[in-house]
């Protein structure tokens, strides 16, 4: 995914729809709905964000509650994404045996 | 306080083994029927699986490419079938079993009443015709769901569509779609639900039509209750009925909308080209425009109930001058009925072709691809721009009745109108 691609270490949203939600997880991408007022998080500051429990604290000190993820997705996106995860439990090999990879 | 809930959250909480579920919430749940089609094998974009913790939920149905066209289709194949080998998946539907694997899942009683199913197809939510909640899922998904037998599901809210009355001769359940479709357009992340006196008198494979076509306006899931229709049809499938546990919804379901629909005051319709939403029309508007290529087929409207309505209308018939008219029936099952009813012989009698099952026409596969500037009318299920061939035709959705009756008129004609001058 584009996202982590260039850098972002998560994301948080106040909504995240459906389908976005799926290819964050899929692809390691950290997300987080929670609703944070701007002016506790303005640009350049920063945060403490507890995937876990879903919290996110700004530096005014405030907590924000979010909707955390379940564990069997945070164990996913851990791991890096849906590849890494399987690898990691031996369900694709570590080297990966497609060489080859075609349109569809 | 919970308050009532619809087939879809108590399908998910069940197999989450959660209590509780609302709108938002997210839970992983164990899926207890995971197909994998030929396509994954032959554009190896994953790995495959070195370990599959239950092979035994797991089926292989070869459809979409079949028998292969290209080597490197024939090529995925021969993967599929030694990977089915080697990991002891019994429920390998090679060639000559075969069919579109939602014709194939129902047919073989893959799909069950209160039960998930996973699928990579984008109309895997035809399962839904037999209160299965079913939903299709990326390539990735599939992977882990294959390996791993869970996935993760989003609870979204369910809209009902209370249906009374019964359809009217010559109407079917893509007319129901396509005037939903055209009356409220987009689903984007909402299931949809079916209910009220008018269901039971929808045949199955009428409510599978209906379920097929939902990815078409971005469903999530689409569902419809148990009832004796349902339990026959498992019956049938040689499916002991312990061996399932249909979902009702609570009395006091809650539901984001309910829309009322009467069955009996709908007509025949067609989607215009390009897309679905908000796009389609009564036939008896569209009647004249000339068409090229008819085709009926694929998971929507492959079914024997379609070969027998073209049948119908073809007979002593033939198709228009300067028209096609392709029939791909949805399995071989469906084939070999057909054949055994005359309807193939009536079909190829009238000047159509009826190839075997498989996807085909549907996607632009193969067997009828579309020309620049030429014209389709399909009982298939997509009509985006190249969907069936050059991005220069235009493509009609309709029932199979309104295809086999624009074939012999060699226009957009209403099957209805045909009945009565023939």
């Amino acid at each position: 995914m584009v996202l982590r691609e260039l850098g972002v270490a998560a994301v948080v949203a106040t909504t995240i729809n459906g389908l976005f939600l799926r290819n964050a997880v899929n692809s390691g991408l950290a997300v987080l709905e929670c609703d944070v007022p701007e002016r506790s998080a303005p640009e350049g500051s920063t945060v403490t964000i507890d995937f876990e429990n879903g919290t996110v604290v700004t530096e005014d000190g405030s907590t924000h509650r979010g909707a955390p993820i379940p564990r069997e997705l945070w164990e996913i996106v851990s791991a890096g994404g849906i590849l890494p995860r399987l690898r990691r439990e031996g369900y694709i090999a570590a080297d990966g045996q497609q060489t080859r990879s075609r349109r569809g | 306080m919970s308050s009532g809930k619809a087939i879809i959250p108590k399908i998910l909480s069940r197999a989450a083994g959660v209590d509780d579920i609302a709108p938002g919430d997210i839970v992983v749940c164990d899926v207890s029927r995971i197909i994998q089609l030929d396509l994954p094998f032959t554009t190896k974009s994953e790995p495959l699986p070195l370990r599959l913790t239950y092979p035994e939920r797991v089926a292989i149905i070869l459809d979409h490419s079949v028998p292969a066209p290209t080597v490197a289709d024939a090529e995925g194949q021969a993967i599929a079938r030694d990977f089915a080998r080697r990991m002891g998946i019994s429920e390998f539907i090679d060639i000559g079993d075969h069919g579109i694997c939602h014709q194939v899942i129902l047919e073989k009683g893959f799909a069950r009443p209160g039960e998930i199913l996973a699928c990579g197809d984008s109309h895997t939510c035809a399962s839904g015709a037999m209160n299965c909640a079913a939903r299709g899922l990326g390539r990735l998904e599939m992977l882990q769901v294959m390996c791993t037998g869970r996935t993760w599901y989003r609870l979204e809210p369910t809209i009902l569509y209370t249906l009374e009355g019964k359809l009217a001769p010559g109407v079917f359940g893509k007319d129901v779609f396509l005037a939903i479709a055209g009356t409220y357009g987009e689903h984007t992340n909402l299931n949809v639900e079916f209910g009220g006196p008018g269901v039971s008198s929808l045949s199955l494979d009428n409510r599978a039509t209906i379920a097929t076509m939902f990815a078409e306006v971005s469903a999530e899931f689409a569902i419809f209750p148990f009832d004796d229709v349902t339990a026959m049809h498992l019956r049938a499938a040689g499916v002991d009925e312990n061996a399932y546990d249909p979902v009702a919804p609570d009395p006091d379901a809650a539901y984001a909308d309910v829309r009322n629909l009467a069955l009996d005051k709908i007509e025949p319709m067609v989607a215009l080209p390009e897309f679905v939403p908000h796009n389609t029309v009564a036939v008896s508007s569209m009647q004249g425009r000339r068409v090229d290529q008819c085709f009926i087929g694929s998971c929507a409207n492959g079914k024997l109930s379609d070969l027998a309505e073209a049948a119908a209308i073809l007979k002593g018939q033939r198709v228009a001058p300067g028209v096609r008219l392709i029939v791909t029936p949805a399995s071989q099952r469906v084939y070999l009925e057909a054949v055994r009813r005359g309807y193939v012989e009536t079909l190829v009698e009238a000047g159509a072709v009826v190839t075997n099952s498989t996807c085909g026409a549907c996607w632009g596969g193969s067997m009828g691809v579309l020309a620049p500037g030429e014209t389709c009318i399909t009982s298939s299920t997509r009509n985006f721009k190249g969907r069936m061939g050059s991005p220069d035709a235009d493509i009609y959705l309709a029932s199979s009745s309104t295809v086999a009756a624009s074939a012999v008129a060699g226009r957009i004609a209403d099957s209805r109108e045909l009945a009565a001058t023939s």
